[in-house]
């Protein structure tokens, strides 16, 4: 908890420098059209970034992400294209996230494998099948109706940016107000005491990898119909994005640690520094190393912040 | 040593790798013959290397994302240097250099600020191939042709890749099982604490394994770039993956203190081998895939059930 507060005001100070470098340096940035287009960017990172915060509260990880996307994409695309309506297109997608997730989180804890080794194989087997199942063909030519849900926008605002603060809005409760969210972090930060306080550790980390699943499909919808068509190798590499996104918010790997705000936060902030850079004047080339340093810097300011005030604490003496 | 390696899942492996050569000279006529073997052997060297580099991070109980990158960040080094007219004995060493101080540089940053391997390296993966990006202006770059021998030559009549790789998985198990290095590894993966307290030089073995990870992967990066003879920043694309995938089908466990330096070998070999296979027998690249996962989750699945069975015997 206390260690997150870190993070979002890391954050927050990350912003408050970008944002006075755009009004000194590229007062064009700030525009409303640019606010809009960054946020609609961070929409589907924001939502699946939801998803792996749950994964990553229970101390495991889903690195097939990637591979769930482009499934949910696929289903996406072929449920729209047999001209089926549009609830039954979303729920067909959800529907897809939430069957992978439930394997993911099936394999993880019936098997014991550590997840990071079973989301990699079952990324390489969901990839292989998927292709396999749609021949590598492309799917575009989608529906006008559909592509509304991306392409969308209601008083000047893309449709997925309301849907992403909605979602973000359900997991804040859903971790902070509900038994599920609690558990979560229960388990993450202690699966034995977690487990004698009478929590079911097994089914709460499948639910987490379901959840993860679910918000994946919902993404998959917003991507789909946002680009009106897809590719087989859809979300190659999205998993890195997902993992740093919850990670420069905050969220720790080992568990237990992270939440809703930060995970935003984070977000936003991987997913706008593509545009703020071009803002910058740094060559696109560069665009890659930047945003590895930036990850790099948040992260060890996280922990470098941590240990002075914990060796403040030491040297002043526990308090009891 | 050979005691330690008959008691792991050797065998298991030895036993997968000979389903798979029968399986494969079943499905194409040429897989079992010289020339074939042989030629594989090149594909074979360059996955084995970079698993060895993950399975002794992975014995301290860390990860390293960053192989596949700073095999990308070598092999552009290597091309520039080349380019700028540095001979190219001292272009080699630069680009191992460079894979050496970014291994280096992972492992301090595991150690001093106490971050997760898995976010530190997840940073510098981004961090080293948007560097090689940046450098290399994302265009290829060709190599003089007197570095071509490290890539395409020969030494007698195996390539140079086989000898220089399997001296290193030597050398590497020489070191680990039978000198300090390896007990001192081996003592952090299982329990960091106690090692600390038993007076192991915790950082310094740490960042030492990192940064023989970041060496290796210069030395795929070296022999990439001299095989295709020119250096590119997309080389290497999820080859920790592929690394990570060698070192736990073939014996290490994530959770450290555990790794079979001559089962990642087997393991990189079965992977090799499916993959020129099955793309030799003209199937479908991506039931490889499907495969290759399989495998993988069987394998860490079925060590997994041996080992508790282990536990209740003692």
């Amino acid at each position: 908890m206390y260690k997150n507060r870190k993070a979002i005001k890391a954050l927050l100070a990350f912003y408050a420098i970008i944002l006075i470098v755009m009004i000194c340096r590229a007062p064009s940035f700030f525009t409303f059209e640019n606010a809009t287009d960054i946020l609609l960017n961070t929409s589907t990172t924001a939502i699946a970034a939801m998803g792996m915060l749950c994964v990553l509260l229970v101390g495991d990880i889903d690195v097939s992400v990637g591979a769930v996307l482009a499934a949910c994409c696929t289903t996406t695309g072929i449920l729209a294209k047999a001209g089926l309506p549009m609830i039954v297109v979303i729920l067909g997608s959800l529907a897809v996230g939430l069957l992978l997730g439930v394997v993911n989180g099936l394999v993880v804890t019936m098997l014991k494998l550590d997840a990071i080794v079973a989301t990699l194989g079952l990324l390489s087997i969901y990839r292989g099948l998927l292709i396999i199942i749609t021949k590598g063909s492309w799917i575009n030519g989608l529906p006008a109706g559909i592509l509304k849900i991306g392409q969308g926008k209601w008083f000047g605002i893309p449709i997925p940016v309301y849907i992403s603060i909605v979602i973000v809005a359900l997991m804040w409760f859903i971790l902070n107000r509900t038994e599920w969210g609690r558990n979560f972090y229960a388990v993450g930060s202690n699966k034995d005491s977690a487990r004698l306080s009478g929590i079911n550790v097994k089914l709460t980390r499948i639910i987490a990898f379901a959840v993860c699943g679910i918000m994946v499909g919902l993404a998959a919808v917003i991507y789909t119909t946002r680009f009106g068509g897809i590719q087989s190798n859809t979300g190659k590499g999205w998993e890195m994005t997902l993992i740093s996104s919850a990670v420069v918010g905050g969220a720790s790997t080992v568990g237990g640690e992270g939440d809703v705000a930060g995970v935003f936060l984070g977000a936003l902030l991987v997913s706008a520094l593509g545009t703020v850079l071009v803002f910058f004047g740094i060559d696109a080339l560069w665009e890659q190393a930047v945003q590895g340093l930036i990850i790099f810097i948040s992260v060890a300011s996280y922990a470098i912040d941590f240990k002075k005030v914990k060796a403040k604490l030491t040297k002043g003496g526990r308090k009891a | 040593m050979i005691k330690k390696i008959l008691k792991s899942n050797f065998l298991i492996l030895l036993i997968v790798l000979i389903v798979v050569m029968g399986v494969m000279s079943s499905l194409s006529e040429y897989f079992l013959t010289a020339d074939y073997l042989l030629n594989a052997t090149r594909f074979i060297s360059e996955t084995s290397i970079i698993g060895l580099g993950m399975t002794l991070v992975i014995l301290t109980g860390g990860i390293d994302l960053s192989v596949g990158s700073m095999m990308a960040l070598s092999s552009v080094c290597l091309g520039l240097a080349c380019q700028a007219g540095i001979p190219a004995a001292a272009a080699v060493m630069l680009s191992l250099l460079v894979g050496v101080l970014g291994g280096g540089l992972n492992g301090y940053v595991v150690c001093k600020l106490k971050i997760p391997a898995l976010i530190v390296t997840l940073a510098t993966m981004g961090l080293f191939r948007g560097i090689a990006l940046g450098i290399s202006k994302g265009s290829a770059i060709p190599v003089p042709e007197s570095v071509y021998y490290l890539g395409q030559g020969n030494i007698g009549p195996l390539p140079v890749q086989l000898v220089v790789t399997t001296l290193a998985y030597i050398l590497v198990a020489v070191f680990i099982y039978k000198s300090n290095f390896g007990t001192y590894l081996k003592g952090i993966g299982y329990n960091e604490e106690v090692a600390v307290f038993s007076g192991i030089k915790v950082t310094w073995n740490k960042v030492k394994a990192y940064m023989l990870s970041g060496f290796f992967a210069a030395l795929l990066g070296v022999m990439f770039t001299c095989r295709v003879s020119s250096a590119k920043a997309d080389y290497g694309n999820n080859y920790e993956m592929d690394a990570i995938t060698i070192a736990v089908f073939g014996g290490a466990s994530l959770a450290g203190g555990k790794a079979n330096f001559a089962g990642s070998y087997i393991a990189a070999v079965i992977i090799v081998f499916i993959r020129l296979g099955l793309t030799t027998a003209a199937i479908q690249t991506e039931i490889q895939s499907v495969i290759i996962g399989l495998i993988l989750i069987l394998a860490v699945a079925f060590n997994n059930f041996v080992a508790s069975k282990k536990q209740v015997e003692l």
